[in-house]
């Protein structure tokens, strides 16, 4: 009824609408080309591995080892998750394809100390260290202890942590969650590993108080 | 006859040019080494790095070793000192080295012996603590006898669960000072003004 009341036939309404839609898809088509060839692929390593990032406010999906695309310049970024510090700042994505941004954040309570320490998060911290130390061989041999992190026994704990404006070369942080009398045997077994334990930031939790610190 | 003496004269004279031109960037591919602060009375003998065989031998009084670009080894022979070999490098220039001297194991024991008790009564008095839960174990004197390291300790009836806190004491116009306080274990990042080899020397040392 329409094509008649509007005087035309339906061969050239067929026709229009295909073109419009070969037109939208010609324009989509150009999008996702214009964006494959001038946008990077970012893969956020991020500890811990569940955490909410909103990229100059939008909120974006973060899965892990999964890649978003973004053009190459500065974000604004904000991470977050409960028991853990948030943590804003600008990040830069290069000219490259593929790029690999580190976000990690800083527990704020017991829960989330201990849920840095989980094996799937420590192994998130090793990736983001190697990917910050690469550069520097001396500190990357240091580092190659993270393969054994974390230890969790009957006695005491290992593991690992990071802050957001850990660099290159900075000494890694490991913790040692031990009771009396077992924290100089997480120190020995660090030193039979083939480590030497006094290149790291070590620091004790747990009921753990220096009776020499004033 | 004349056209083949004149040859070989040419002939001679660029072997000659030759030979001295490789005498020359021989003698170019030496640098001077000079060592500084060698003990008196004392050798140093210089090695190339991982090798048994002597390459120089020098004094104080005659400090300037002739070597080729690489890596070498020297080690102090005189009594003492610790013989224990210390790694250098020759870039391509002259250069100048300053040799660290370190007491021997047996000087340093010897030197400990005299300065044990008040040593141990200036970190009684530092740390009152020692007096009555914690004692202090021997400890050690590292470099020139200027380090010291000790643990102090809380006695337990069983032995496997002590929790031993290492300090590290400096010598400073005669005076000893706390290099470093009371901690299970020194490290690195929070003591950047300690040489790394004292450090890992009072990390190791055990009271067994």
């Amino acid at each position: 009824m329409i094509p008649e009341q509007l005087n035309i036939v339906p061969k050239q309404l067929v026709l229009s609408v295909s073109l419009i839609v070969i037109n939208i898809l010609a324009a989509w088509l150009i999008n996702v080309l214009y964006n494959q060839i001038y946008s990077s692929q970012v893969t956020f390593v991020t500890a811990p591995s569940d955490l909410s990032v909103s990229i100059n406010g939008v909120k974006k999906d973060i899965k892990p080892n999964t890649a978003i695309r973004l053009k190459p310049g500065e974000y604004n970024l904000v991470a977050q998750k409960n028991n853990f510090d948030k943590y804003s700042g600008k990040i830069s994505v290069g000219e490259k394809k593929q790029e690999f941004i580190p976000v990690q954040l800083t527990p704020s309570t017991p829960i989330g100390e201990k849920e840095l320490s989980s094996e799937e998060n420590q192994s998130s911290i090793q990736d983001i260290y190697s990917l910050k130390y690469t550069a520097n061989e001396e500190s990357y041999k240091d580092i190659a202890i993270l393969k054994r992190l974390p230890v969790k026994s009957l006695l005491f704990s290992i593991y690992s942590k990071i802050s957001q404006s850990a660099q290159a070369g900075d000494p890694l942080t490991i913790e040692v969650n031990a009771p009396y009398g077992y924290r100089e045997a997480a120190i020995t077994l660090i030193k039979n590993w083939g480590y030497d334990p006094s290149v790291y930031n070590i620091q004790f939790t747990g009921d753990y108080n220096n009776p020499f610190s004033s | 006859m004349k056209k083949l003496n004149l040859l070989l004269s040419l002939v001679l004279i660029i072997l000659i040019s030759y030979i001295g031109w490789l005498l020359y960037v021989y003698n170019q591919s030496f640098y001077n080494i000079t060592f500084q602060d060698i003990p008196e009375n004392s050798t140093l003998i210089i090695y190339l790095e991982g090798s048994e065989t002597k390459n120089s031998t020098i004094t104080k009084n005659d400090n300037v070793a002739k070597l080729r670009y690489g890596s070498y080894e020297y080690s102090i022979l005189s009594d003492g000192y610790s013989d224990s070999r210390q790694k250098f490098s020759v870039t391509k220039n002259d250069q100048s080295i300053a040799v660290s001297s370190l007491y021997s194991e047996k000087k340093l024991s010897s030197l400990l012996k005299e300065q044990m008790d008040s040593i141990h009564q200036f970190i009684k008095k530092s740390y009152p603590e020692t007096n009555f839960d914690y004692q202090v174990a021997d400890g050690i004197l590292i470099g020139k006898g200027d380090w010291y390291g000790t643990i102090l300790y809380r006695p337990e009836e069983d032995s496997s669960i002590i929790e031993p806190y290492r300090i590290i004491l400096k010598k400073e116009n005669g005076d000893w000072k706390v290099a470093a306080s009371p901690q299970i274990l020194q490290t690195l990042p929070a003591n950047p003004q300690i040489p790394k080899e004292i450090i890992q020397q009072v990390n190791n040392y055990s009271m067994l």
